[in-house]
């Protein structure tokens, strides 16, 4: 059986991370202390795939993109990078997508510039991209569509670009410009370099099409878009939609029939479902989750706000009713991305009025505090991610956020610094490649540090990776942890008797070599 | 949905182009560029894509 369109990507994304989407991150370093193929192999595993070589479970974008081409007809399916070479030898098409091609977001951009050695995902995608199997079939005429969010990353790769000889490049929602695109490209006809998909071609839910295979971890969309209108996010330059819950319950009707028992609900702010504003609705929330137990044993969010958190279980206790409808024996902990961003309220001001929302933003610490409060109390583990680096800051901004850090530390949490990379409304600002790297930035590097360590091995060992089945895992990670706690002495150490300076100085040499090297410009 | 389409020439003004397609709530604007590739189309252009639109921006390359 062969298809006319091949949709795919590298490992670091075509992978379940084994069943536990943290360690995805992993893929966004570059080996520390391992081999590369141990490395590989502990955050990017090799996914069950049929006799076709179609994975079992494959990411949730390229997932949609497949239900798009397949509801119009079109012979598409999503193959694993290693099945490719007997499926390229008859497509006309290949469909790649990633979130991180170049490794030019946060946190992959941060482990670049730290190490100085390039994340796996780079490596990783640029050696699919220079598979034999796929330079054949480029000569023989294949038509090579990029997309995903990370499409942006090609503007600053225009050499990579040319030497795997894409198309066609399209940024954004791609629900209603792809089927033409990919029948432009079967037909042989003329491509455009780029598409940029803007806020009035972004699909209805009814142009969204369900998914037609299981996603990797039971991912599931519920909305898209964010009210909350954070300047440096480009979800917030969509619309809000929210999915009916009988869409959603299709798409885990599908994740289920896999033989899936997990699943992420994924939101910017799961607390807003079926929100009207940033007002909640618990019905909608109660049912939702309700629902997903239905078919999921366990159940993960992908995103949710500080502020919402505070919110929901202030006034509709809903934090301690989902948390009630998904603990049982299955399940006694919820894993969360969320974003704590910064501790400078003047900052907060400009770069997101709407993240404390209904609170005033000068409250912002008060929160963050509740609301990790609340989250310790009923068993939701944040991975908390901040920016330093914004465009604007000040020492006193970071101050703050150190101040914040002392607040936060009893709660159980994950905290990773992040730099600022421009996107949303603030595409057009200067990305942060540790070039203006001041003392009280690594203080907040040490700080996240130990607070991750600490806090990490509890989650790790206690929560995370419970289980006889998980003891290979945990062999390894306890190897990884001791291996990390002695780097990280001996880099305080370092900064202690004037690494600091030296670290700066090295930045400033290497800022323009990082900005070659990932922005390529 | 109204669409803008403009050769990019010598003495175009893009962000010209680009502003008053935003003013006149355009829904697509379809910028083609003489260039001997797509990456070069796009870096030609570049500094323009850095930048967030309402409408749908298309590039295309005449040979």
């Amino acid at each position: 059986m062969s298809f006319d369109v091949v949709i795919t990507t590298d490992r670091s994304m075509m992978t379940n991370h084994h069943g536990k989407e943290f360690i995805g991150f992993f893929t966004t370093a570059p080996p520390v202390g391992l081999p590369e193929s141990v490395w590989m192999w502990l955050s990017a595993p090799k996914p069950r795939v049929d006799r076709l070589g179609r994975p079992v479970e494959a990411p949730y974008g390229l997932r949609k993109v497949e239900a798009k081409l397949l509801e119009a007809g079109i012979n598409a399916a999503i193959v694993d990078p290693d099945h490719l070479g007997r499926h390229l030898r008859h497509a006309k098409v290949l469909m790649v997508g990633h979130h991180d091609y170049f490794a030019m977001n946060s946190p992959s951009v941060v482990w670049w510039a730290v190490t100085g050695q390039e994340p796996v995902n780079r490596r990783s995608f640029l050696r699919l991209m220079r598979r034999p199997e796929i330079r054949e079939a480029k000569r023989r005429g294949l038509r090579i569509i990029a997309g995903g969010p990370a499409a942006w990353q090609w503007l600053w790769n225009l050499d990579y670009w040319r030497e795997f000889g894409v198309d066609t490049v399209v940024d954004g929602e791609a629900e209603r410009v792809i089927v033409d695109l990919v029948s432009r490209a079967l037909n042989g006809g003329e491509l455009p370099a780029y598409v940029y998909v803007g806020f009035e071609d972004a699909p209805t839910i009814e142009e969204i099409p369900v998914i037609r295979g299981a996603s990797v971890n039971g991912f599931v969309e519920v909305m898209r878009g964010c009210p909350r209108r954070c300047r440096f996010c480009p979800v917030t330059l969509r619309p809000v939609r929210y999915y009916p819950l009988e869409k959603i319950e299709q798409e885990m009707r599908v994740n289920a029939a896999a033989g899936l028992r997990h699943g992420v609900l994924h939101a910017e702010d799961i607390l807003l479902y079926g929100a009207r504003g940033i007002e909640p609705n618990p019905d909608a929330l109660l049912r939702l989750h309700t629902l997903a137990k239905k078919y999921y044993r366990s159940v993960a969010w992908s995103h949710v706000t500080l502020a919402g958190v505070k919110y929901a279980q202030e006034k509709y206790k809903l934090i301690t009713r989902i948390t009630e409808i998904l603990y049982d024996d299955h399940q006694d902990w919820l894993g969360v991305q969320v974003g704590l961003e910064t501790g400078s309220v003047r900052l907060a001001k400009m770069i997101m009025p709407g993240k404390a929302a209904p609170y005033p933003v000068e409250k912002w610490h008060d929160v963050v505090e509740d609301a990790l409060s609340i989250m310790h109390e009923h068993r939701i583990v944040p991975a908390l991610t901040l920016i330093l680096g914004t465009p604007e800051e000040r020492e006193e901004d970071l101050q703050q956020t150190l101040e914040l850090l002392d607040r936060i530390k009893d709660y159980r949490s994950l905290v990773v610094p992040m730099f600022f990379v421009p996107l949303g409304y603030m595409k057009d600002k200067r990305a942060f490649l540790m070039d203006r790297l001041s003392p009280l930035h690594a203080e907040i590097m040490r700080k996240c540090m130990w607070h991750t360590l600490n806090w990490g091995k509890e989650i790790t060992f206690k929560m995370y990776l419970r289980g006889p089945s998980r003891l290979p895992m945990r062999l390894v990670m306890r190897a990884f942890f001791a291996y990390v706690e002695r780097k990280a002495r001996e880099i305080e150490e370092w900064l202690r008797s004037g690494g600091l300076a030296e670290l700066q100085h090295a930045a400033e040499e290497k800022r323009a070599a990082l900005a070659t090297a990932i922005y390529r410009a | 949905m109204s669409s803008i389409e403009v050769l990019v020439e010598d003495g175009v003004d893009v962000g010209r182009v680009l502003r008053e397609a935003r003013l006149s709530r355009a829904g697509r604007v379809v910028l083609k560029v003489r260039a001997q590739d797509a990456p070069s189309a796009v870096e030609r252009l570049r500094e323009h894509l850095s930048d967030t639109y309402p409408f749908t921006l298309i590039v295309e390359v005449v040979r």
